[in-house]
Parts: C-alpha cells; structure tokens; sequence
C-alpha cells in the first residue's frame, strides 16, 4: 500500500520514527484477553431470501448463492432464519430501517418514539475505553440506524476519507485545546458539584444523606468518564501504514462505498479505535455501476419474481456479500495475542426486510460471524412465529461483556448449539 | 446513622413487647406472646411452607422486610382474616389487645423513624419537573425530559426512594441543562427573509405537480381550479415544499382548504414531522363543513429540520367501495379535501436576540457580528457573540444571584454563590489562555463562563433535590414541594415572597394560594402527569389496537381519549365535585370524533367540550371513558383479569395478592370460537384460583361491554368464525370486511359480596356503596403524588384526617386537594 507522506507525518508525529502496524496496535498481555467488539452491518433493500436462506437447518446446509460467496468462513459464522421485530408495521413499508437496532414498535406511525439502538445502549455501558466509544457508518450522507435514549438519530459519517482523519489523523492543535477545555469544564463542574453535594448534606435529613450518597459516587463515576475523554486527548493517534483514502463520489456506487468502509474497518478494529461500530448500506433509487445491472436498486428489490430482476438485484446483492467476505478476511488475517481480530469481533449482517419484494419485514436475513459462538450452523427458527431479534441482540451485548436481561422486545438471550 | 441513640429512644417508647435490640446483628427471635403460641403457630411455625414463620420473624424493625412483614401480621389481624374462620377463634379481647399492642409498637416505631430520618429521603426532581422547572426559569419550550433516563416504572415517579440514579442521569442532566442554555442563548442569526411569510399556491408549485405530473407512478392527487384535492392522508405527497424549520422557534401556518365532494364535515390536520426522529404529529385537526372555503391556523414550536404537512383523516370513500388507488382522481367520487394555499410564517419572533436571551444575560452584552459564522464544536451557525464587560466577575455573580435563587426555589446561603462564580470565572481563564490574543469567536471566554455557571447550577443537586431536616418543612421547601405539586415547577414571584415573608403556612393565605395556583394553566401539567400515573395513561401506547379488528382507530381518536379524561379530572377539581364521580358522572368531554365512537348525537368540530349525558347513558365515570378501556386491553382482547385488577387497585386501592407462580394466564382466542369469559370460566374451576377471582373478575365483567378502544361492544370481534358486520354500520364509508361479528358479549356479574348486576351501569351503582374507598384511595394516592413517599403504617391516621376533613365537602375534589396540601405528611418531612 502506498504510503502517503504528508499524512503519516501528520499521523505519527513529527519527528518520530515510523512505526511499524503490528508493534502500533495496542498490546494485549498474554494474560489479558483482548477486548470484545461488535460490528452491525444493514443493507436496507433486504437480501433476496432464496439466495440467502439455506434450505437445511443444521451445520451439514448446503451453502446457497451469497453464502456460498462466504465459504471460506464457514465455521465462524451462523445463518439465522424466523427472526424479527415484533409489531413493525409502520407508516410506510421501509419504516422498519429506523427501529432494526432499537425494535421499538410501529415506526413512523402517530405516537411513535424510537428507544435506544442497541450500539448506543452498549456505549453507555462501555464509556470511554476507547478514544471513539461508537462509530455511526453509512453510505451516504444522513440516516444511521444508531438512536440515542431519547429516540433521535446519530448522524452517520459515509466519507471515508473523514473517518480516516478521525481515526488516525492528529487533530489541529486549537481544536484539541478547545475539545479538552470542554472535557476539563465538565470535569470541574463534575467537581463542584461534589463539593456541593457534600455541602448540602450536611443541611440534610439521614435519609436525604444517603440519597445524596449515591448522587455523589454517580458524579465521581461521570468524572471519571471525563477524565478518561480527556486522557484521549493527550494521547497521539495510532500511525497506521495507510494513506487517506479518496471518497467514491458517486452516491450510486454503493459497492465501491461500501467496500471503501469495510477495508477501514480491519484498521480501526485493530488499533482499537473504537469497539462499536455499526454501518448502513442505503438502498438507492438509481442504478448502481454495475455490470449487467439496468435497473435502478429499489425497483429491483420490488422485483415481483421477475426473474430478470432477480438476476440482477442478485448481482448487486453478491458484489455487497463479496465486500462482507472481505471485512471477514481482514479481520481474520491480523492476530492479537494468539486469536485473529475476528475471533474477538462479532459482526452480524442483516436487512429490516425480510422480503422487500413486499415490503415484509418479518423472517429478516440475519448472519452472525466473528466472536466466539457456537458456530458452523444454520439455525432455523419458526418462520410462522418468528423469534425475536432482540435476543440475540442479548447474545452480543453477553459478547461485549454487558450484563442485560432485556432489551427491546426480546425474551431472553439466545441460546443454540 | 447512630443506631444506639435510635434504638434506645425507640425502647423507652415502645408500649408492647416489640423492643428494638441494642445492634442489627445480635438479634434473636424473641419469646413469642402466648396469643401467636396458641392461635398461628400450628400453620405459621418453622415447618410452614406459606411464607410466614412465626419463630423465625424477628422482632428487629430497623430490617424494611421484618417491619413490613409485622405490618401485614397486624393488617390480617385487623380484617378478621387470621385465624381462618376454618379454626378454633380466641377470645375477641385478646385479639383485640394484640392488635393494639401491634398498632402502637409498629406507629411508635415508624413515628420515631421518621422523625430521626425524615419521611420522605431524597427526593428528586422527576424528569417531567425537571423540564418544566427548566423551561419556566428560562422562558423557553423545550423538550428536555427524553435526555433523563426514564425509572424502572410501577408507582409514581416522584417516590424518593423508587428514583434510582447513575453516571447516565448525571451525563442526561448536563445534556439537557446545555440544550435549554442553547435554546435560551440565541446566538444565532436572525434571518429575516426566512421569517417573512411563505404562501405556496399548491397547484402551482412544482414540487407538488411532480406528483401530479408524474409519468408512470399513480395519480392519487386531483384537481380543480386553483386548488388540488387530498383524497389521503400522505406526507411525502403534501409535504410543504422547500421548508424545513430553520431554527428552533415558534411559527405560525395557515392553509386555506375546503371539504371535497362530502356531505358531511371531514376532518383536515396540519401536522409536523421530524426525519431524525421517525415520527409525525397532528398539531391541529379541524372539521371542514361542506360548502365553503375556510382558513385553518395554528400556532406551535418547532425544531430546527422539522418539517410540515397538511393531512386528511377518515375521509369517505367511494360508494362503491373503491378507494383513491383504484381510481382516477377525475373519476373519484369519495371524499376529499380541496386545497388553495398554506403559509407558514416564522419563527415570529418580536425581537431579536429574543427574549430568553436577554433576561437570562441581564447587564451581559451580546455583540452582533459582520459575518455569519460557524461553531464547529456545535456544529451550528451564529452571528452574536457573549461579550464580557469591564467586571466580568461582577457580571457573572449578578448572574448566579439572578438564576440560582430560582432554580434552588429558596434565597442562597452564604458562601454559596462564590463557588459557582470562581468556577464560572475557571473557565473564563482558561479560555483567555487558550485564545493567545486571538479570540476564538465561537467561544469566546464569556460565552465558556456564562455557560459552565449554568450548567453547574442547573445540574446542581440544590436544584436536583428536596432536602430538608426531618419535621416541619421550612417556608421555602413548603413553597417548592407545593409548586412541584400542583404545577410541576417553581414557585412563581408570588408564592416566593409569601415564602420569604413567612406567610405562606397561615391557613386562609395558603387556601387562596391553592386556589390560585389550581386556576392557573400550570396546574394542567399535574392532572396530566397525575393522571398519567395513577391512571397508567402513559402506557396508552402500549400496545397498538390490531388493524384488522379494530381498523377505525387512529391518533385523532387516541388523543381524544386522553384529552376526555384530562378535562374530567380537571373539570372535577375546578367545580369541587365528589370522587364519586369518578365512578358515574353526568357528564364527559367530547368531540366529533370521540362522540362518534361513543355513538353520542349532535357534537361538532374537533374541539372538546362538556357534554351532558343522557340518563341511561353507559357513558360518564372514569370507568367508561375510552383512555381507561384501552389501557387495560391489549390490542386484540379484552381481559375482565386485566381490567378488574385495574379497578381493584386503581379505584379501589384494593390490589389483589399476586397470582402464584404457576397460575398461568388465559390465552385470547380471537378466531371467535370461544369468549374470553367461557375460558375464565374453566380457569376459575379449581378452589385456588376462584378464592381471588371471585373479587378480580366481576369489575371486569361489567366493563367487557367495552371494547379495547372503548366502543360499546354487544358481540366480540372475530377475524375467524362470525357472521358479517350489518351494511347499516361503515367503516370510510363502505362495509366493514376486516372483522366478523362473534359470539355475544356478556357483562353480567355477581360481586364477590354477593351482589348481582346485569349491566355497566348497575354496576356502577354497587361500586358506588364503596364510595368511602374510593375517596380513601384517591386521596392515598394524592398524599404520596403530592409528598414523595408512600403511605407508612403511621400516616395512616393522617389518611384518615383528611378523610373525616372531606367527608362534610363530599370529597370535593378541590377539597380533598385542599386538605392534602394542609396535612402534616405536607407540610412535614
């Protein structure tokens, strides 16, 4: 790969060595296990289920056409069939984009608020351990599937190019300062509202003290969030053997865009820049460059099983597969203290469309690989009664190390062998 | 706390055996009283497998569980219903003397208690009062409640010791505290041109004719001249075009429109939507009487992105019962909605930097200027920037004295103010510092010391908390827990300076401020939340009514339900009328929408209003209004379990024990082969069950003739077996296809008492002998809203206080309010 100079001066410092990738990522103690992360990955459009399902539950299917593009990773991922959200009818048949990582029911419709997406939920838990707690992906430039407590939307970033400088690039001084003066502000107000809080209870009833009591450890807890924000400041950004990359400017090329992602994604994984990241490829309405592809995406999703359609809508869907293959790959090429990254990563893939064909958001695409599951297997669960997505939402967040018994509409976490 | 002190005031107190010993962990059971040796040990001893050991209980109150566990010892006692009838009776005296000795240890020690730690222990700030108090101090609307973690849920929020708190409550209250400062400071640009009015002819505009216009997609649109016509309800289609809010702000639409092709008036909303959070809302919803052209307006506050749509709802259509997408809109004959023009103007704000701006900075200058410019940190344009003047110290503690007052809703002590200035002034330093000569026009140093000040004391915890020594509350904490009660805020000039002169407590001067404050608009929010609460409104979202079998529900009628019981409740409180009330009323509030699901003649337009019922009408009482019907139903069946629970507990304050663990539940059958009583039926078969049901059931019997949206229904809805619904009733103006009609609804039931009824209204009348504990639960249930604390053993006297003070008004609902706010749980900690 080529180097650009300017950047990787930028990258590492003036003055410093250049460093090699192995000895920059963080170094794991051979008695520590290196840390869980998740990456979620949605194509909006679905993923055409005959090429996707196998017909055989079990670890002996028989891969069919995307899977088959996956082969090679067969024993670190499961295929999952008869998941959903529960109640997703919403106000139009792609609502259920806004509610795949929150399942909060009936998006869109009067009354509707959104809850928080399961990302969010593990930032939360996670805090600052890393100098991004969560990255909002997508192709292009607007929607995200990332939704705070409040039920509003993290703004995606779709230019590569940005999050390189994000990830890698040092920021200019100034904006460091200022981005620290306001980690520091917080952190003495955090201060002063301790000493505060001891003030007060000293005017206070017994029972109020012990109130004030848990108000104070959950300040010096906050502070020590700020404290750690504000170490990543401090710290230079990991060097990496990389130049910025250049951003695909055609927003119909969502192959090339989403492969552009899925080649950072190893890199940021391995220089544990961030644990949680999830990542929307749009479905668009225009035709995608693709050979033998005249229709536009949207249109061939609705393909009516024209099988002219479904021959091309399959060629879009296998070169976006192909590029899932690929984060596989990468993830599976780096080791750290003697597992691969993708022995440490769990990924899933999905759609908020089980059949888009008829906007049917029930009997969803859902592929789990990475982590460590009991893999190899397709798991088929009832394609009447579908079990929900929300339980194997537990799974990863038991993945991430985070203790739940709920989240969404699940019912308990999800247990296969 | 010092548990010998305790312990030892506690002994000298206690009138029976009940003693507290010297330490937690040195306790042994005592030497049970002959009375529990005699009469309860056969079934309560170590051998007992009904969760009740007597010669294991300890006598150690200081333990919740053991306290609570005595409470429900003496509880059973009192009602007659330990020992079982089954078994031998000891003398009436000897159960009456335990009783007593039982009372008197249990109050003594809950008084003594609460006397040492105070009644209520730390309560917060819910997050409804959180965003009001803001947003009164501040002089904005904003929506800042979402940022706060929501609690775990079951029982009022306001519970002290129900309101959990963690590092993610801390992080939300400083969110939201910086998102109010942001809506008080404007610092951005007041742009003019994007405030002047913008008319859109709508058939001109080409963003709508790419609608009509278009080549190969259907035309759902019509037109006549100078206006097109919504046959259906779809923002994407009717969107207002080019317009997202430029700013938060308040703004002001107009559309000019007109009932198409109907014979009777459609409804017509102007809604907003937001894309980053997925949802839509109806801001106003009008009925448009055939004929002639009218203007629609509304008033309301947006954030910046949103965006706005005219809509239509439960058009008619064709009488052959095809709809829009079927046919030609030339050739269409259902209903419709014409539409000239929509305006929208704002944000109509008078002056600029607006209001809030200027009486939150007070001498603090704001200085405009020559370029627009961008704050990179928020990601936002501005165009004035905070400047400091000759003393910014002075400036910024004029500004703690100014705000702080407010938000801690009591005058500052000494020392108190410094604090918040030097890390006010901290900032302002360290931006000094950090700009090198080169101001940073985006945060310039007064800008990071006006906004750190704000932020601290809006976090605060002397915001966050009501503290106060156990005993009588002081002036201002009376004040404070008086507002928060009755508006959900702070205490206005008003109440602060009766505070402050020490008035407030005198009787007469108190009367006439509650009577003040309950006549303010504020006092809605408490209904509202109350409500919400007490009558788990909130949870009217819960679940969504099945499209199939309940297809005419919609958000117009949704919001109508609540609105009927918030004006009820409301309206109970203004005229002073009895609780019993809440049972059978003459009356209820309505609109066209909700009359016309109630099937009450001659309500119209939108807007709700009293209406008189008719005598032997099923409607008035909080038991028949729609709201309750719908959050005790799931969005398929009605459970008689469900909702004669609700009653019991809700009305009655009567909770029934917990089902035990392998009771099961009834599965609804909605194919229409079963009711849901004749499975109950079979359910109820075994003695177990029965002993409790024979109490749960019959509230919920009577109530079956109610459907889950609150409809009257006569026979269950079936998307199985059923006969066809008659062509006499319509849905949008054709037959209804989505249901069947099976088998008859019966709502016939005989009370645990023993009394029968054979209809909703007889009912009524039997729950209406219980009028003494309706009254009792409500004002149970007020005292701990109003309080912060459930009811403990020893404020049952005072329950019965306010109960004999009301009985003369009739339970006034005014009264008991009244009488609430008077009473020591009020005015003590």
């Amino acid at each position: 790969m080529q180097i650009a100079r300017r950047s990787l001066l930028r990258a590492a410092g003036v003055g410093l060595a250049l460093p090699l990738l192995e000895s920059m990522s963080p170094a794991w103690g051979a008695a520590i296990d290196p840390p869980k992360r998740m990456i979620v990955i949605c194509a909006t459009l679905g993923l055409h289920g005959p090429n996707f399902f196998p017909k055989q539950s079990g670890a002996n299917y028989e891969p069919p056409i995307y899977l088959q593009e996956l082969e090679r990773h067969r024993k670190k991922l499961t295929v999952f069939s008869g998941m959903s959200h529960p109640d997703q009818a919403g106000v139009d048949g792609h609502s259920s984009q806004l509610t795949w990582l929150t399942s909060a029911p009936h998006p869109g419709l009067g009354g509707f608020r959104n809850s928080i997406s399961i990302d969010q939920y593990a930032r939360q838990r996670l805090g600052n351990t890393t100098r991004f707690p969560a990255l909002t992906l997508s192709t292009e430039g607007g929607g995200s599937q990332s939704y705070t407590a409040g039920g509003v939307m993290v703004n995606a970033e779709y230019r590569p190019s940005v999050l390189f400088e994000q990830m890698f690039l040092q920021g200019k001084p100034e904006e460091i300062a200022l981005q620290r003066q306001s980690l520091r502000e917080g952190r003495s107000i955090l201060d002063l509202l301790s000493s505060q809080t001891k003030s007060v209870q000293q005017k206070a009833s017994v029972g109020d003290r012990r109130r004030l009591d848990e108000y104070f450890h959950s300040l010096r807890e906050a502070e020590r969030e700020y404290q750690q924000a504000e170490q990543w400041t401090e710290k230079e950004k990991p060097a990496v053997e990389a130049s910025v990359p250049t951003d695909v400017k055609e927003a119909s090329d969502i192959v090339a865009r989403t492969r552009m992602i899925t080649k950072l994604l190893p890199l940021v994984i391995q220089t544990d820049s961030s644990r949680l990241i999830t990542f929307v490829i749009q479905g668009r309405n225009d035709v995608p460059p693709i050979e033998g592809v005249s229709m536009d995406h949207h249109n061939l999703s609705h393909h009516g099983q024209d099988e002219t359609k479904i021959a091309q809508l399959q060629r879009i869907e296998t070169e976006l597969i192909k590029c899932f293959g690929e984060l596989l790959d990468g993830l599976q090429e780096k080791s750290e203290s003697g597992s691969t990254l993708l022995d440490n990563t769990a990924i899933m893939l999905g759609s908020n469309l089980g059949n888009a064909n008829s906007h049917d958001s029930t009997n969803l695409p859902v592929l789990l690989a990475g982590g460590r599951f009991a893999h190899g297997s397709h798991v088929a669960y009832d394609a009447q009664k579908n079990t929900p997505l929300s339980n194997l939402f537990l799974s990863l967040l038991d993945h991430l190390g985070i203790e739940c018994d709920r989240f969404g509409s699940s019912t308990g976490k999800l247990q296969w062998n | 706390m010092n548990r010998s002190i305790f312990s030892f005031s506690i002994l000298s107190l206690v009138y029976g055996w009940i003693a507290i010993p010297a330490a937690a962990n040195e306790v042994q059971p005592p030497q049970l009283p002959v009375y529990f040796q005699t009469h309860c040990l056969d079934c309560h001893g170590p051998e007992s497998d009904n969760g009740l050991n007597l010669q294991g209980l300890t006598t150690n109150l200081l333990d919740q569980q053991t306290f609570q566990s005595w409470v429900r010892i003496h509880d059973r006692i009192k009602a007659g219903e330990m020992p079982p009838a089954s078994a031998p009776q000891p003398p009436p005296n000897e159960t009456q003397e335990i009783q007593d000795k039982l009372s008197n240890s249990l109050r003594a020690f809950n008084l003594k208690k609460q006397q040492t730690e105070g009644r209520v222990q730390g309560r917060r700030l819910t997050r409804t009062e959180y965003e009001h108090l803001l947003n009164d101090i501040l002089g904005i609307q904003a929506e800042l409640a979402n940022f706060i973690p929501s609690g775990a849920g079951g029982g009022f929020d306001v519970i002290a010791s129900r309101q959990g708190i963690s590092p993610q409550h801390i992080q939300g209250y400083l969110d939201a505290a910086d998102r109010a400062i942001d809506l008080t400071i404007r610092l951005d640009p007041l742009d003019e041109k994007s405030s002047e009015v913008r008319r859109i002819e709508y058939k001109e505009h080409a963003e709508i004719r790419k609608h009509i216009d278009h080549p190969d997609g259907r035309v759902v649109i019509g037109e006549t001249a100078g206006s097109i016509i919504m046959f259906t309800d779809a923002s994407y289609l009717f969107k207002f075009p080019d317009f997202q809010a430029p700013r938060h702000g308040v703004y002001r639409m107009r559309a000019r429109a007109k009932a198409y092709q109907a014979k009777k008036p459609v409804v017509f909303t102007l809604n907003y939507g937001d894309y980053k959070r997925g949802m839509v809302e109806i801001i106003k919803a009008v009925d448009l009487k055939p004929g002639k052209w009218q203007t629609v307006e509304a008033e309301f506050t947006l954030d910046s992105g949103q965006y706005l749509y005219p809509g239509v709802l439960n058009l008619n259509i064709q009488e052959d019962g095809k709809g829009i997408w079927n046919v030609d809109p030339d050739k269409y004959s259902g209903e419709g909605v014409a539409i000239k023009w929509i305006e929208v103007e704002g944000p109509i704000d008078k002056s600029w930097p607006p209001k809030s701006t200027t009486d939150l900075l007070g001498e603090i200058q704001t200085q405009q200027l020559p370029h627009l410019q961008w704050d990179q940190q928020r990601q936002r344009h501005f165009q004035y920037a905070i400047i400091a003047g000759e003393d910014p110290r002075g400036q910024i503690d004029s500004l703690v004295k100014r705000i702080a007052p407010q938000a801690f809703r009591r005058p500052l002590q000494t020392g108190e103010t410094e604090q918040f200035v030097e890390l006010g002034m901290a900032a302002y330093q360290t931006a000094m510092e950090n700009s090198k000569g080169q101001l940073n026009q985006a945060s310039p140093p007064m800008d990071r010391a006006v906004r750190t000040t704000l932020r601290a004391i809006l976090t605060s915890p002397q915001i966050l908390f009501l503290t106060s020594q156990p005993g009588s509350l002081d002036e201002f904490a009376f004040a404070s827990r008086l507002a928060l009660f009755l508006w959900k805020s702070k205490p206005d000039d008003e109440l602060y300076q009766l505070a402050q002169q020490g008035k407030l407590r005198q009787p007469d001067v108190l009367a006439q401020q509650i009577d003040r404050m309950l006549t303010d608009s504020r006092s809605k929010r408490m209904v509202r939340d109350f409500a919400n609460q007490w009558l788990r409104l909130s949870e009217i979202e819960a679940t969504a009514p099945d499209k199939l079998l309940y297809p005419e529900y919609d958000n117009l009628l949704k919001s109508a339900m609540l609105d009927e019981t918030y004006l009820f409740l409301g309206h109970l409180i203004d005229e002073d009328l009895s609780s019993d009330m809440l049972i059978n009323s003459p009356f209820t509030f309505l609109n066209r929408r909700l009359a016309e699901h109630y099937e009450i003649p001659n309500v119209k337009g939108q807007e709700m209003r009293l209406v008189s019922l008719p005598q032997d009408s099923v409607r008035g009482g909080l038991l028949a209004q729609a709201s309750i019907h719908k959050v005790t139903a799931n969005g398929t069946t009605t459970s008689p379990v469900r909702r004669g629970n609700w009653v019991l507990t809700n009305i009655l304050g009567q909770p029934p024990h917990p089902p035990p663990p392998n009771a099961g539940s009834v599965e609804p059958d909605t194919r229409g082969a079963a009711t849901i009583r004749e499975l109950l039926d079979k359910h109820r078969n075994t003695e177990a069950c029965a002993s409790c049901h024979k109490a749960i059931d019959p509230p919920g019997f009577a109530l079956e003739c109610f459907d889950v949206i609150g409809g009257v229904q006569e026979r269950y809805r079936s998307v199985g077996q059923g006969d066809q619904v008659p062509e006499t009733k319509k849905h949008l103006g054709r037959n209804v296809w989505e249901y069947k009609l099976g088998p008859a609804v019966d709502s016939t039931g005989v009370t645990a008492q023993g009394q029968s009824f054979s209809n909703v209204q007889q009912f009524k009348q039997i729950l209406l002998q219980q009028r003494e504990l309706i009254a009792q639960n409500l004002i149970q249930q007020l005292l701990v809203y109003a309080s912060g604390e459930e009811i403990q053993f020893a404020d049952r006297d005072v329950v019965q206080a306010v109960m004999s003070k009301c009985r003369t008004k009739n339970f006034g609902l005014r009264t008991i309010i009244h009488e609430v706010v008077s009473s020591q749980l009020f005015m003590n900690n």
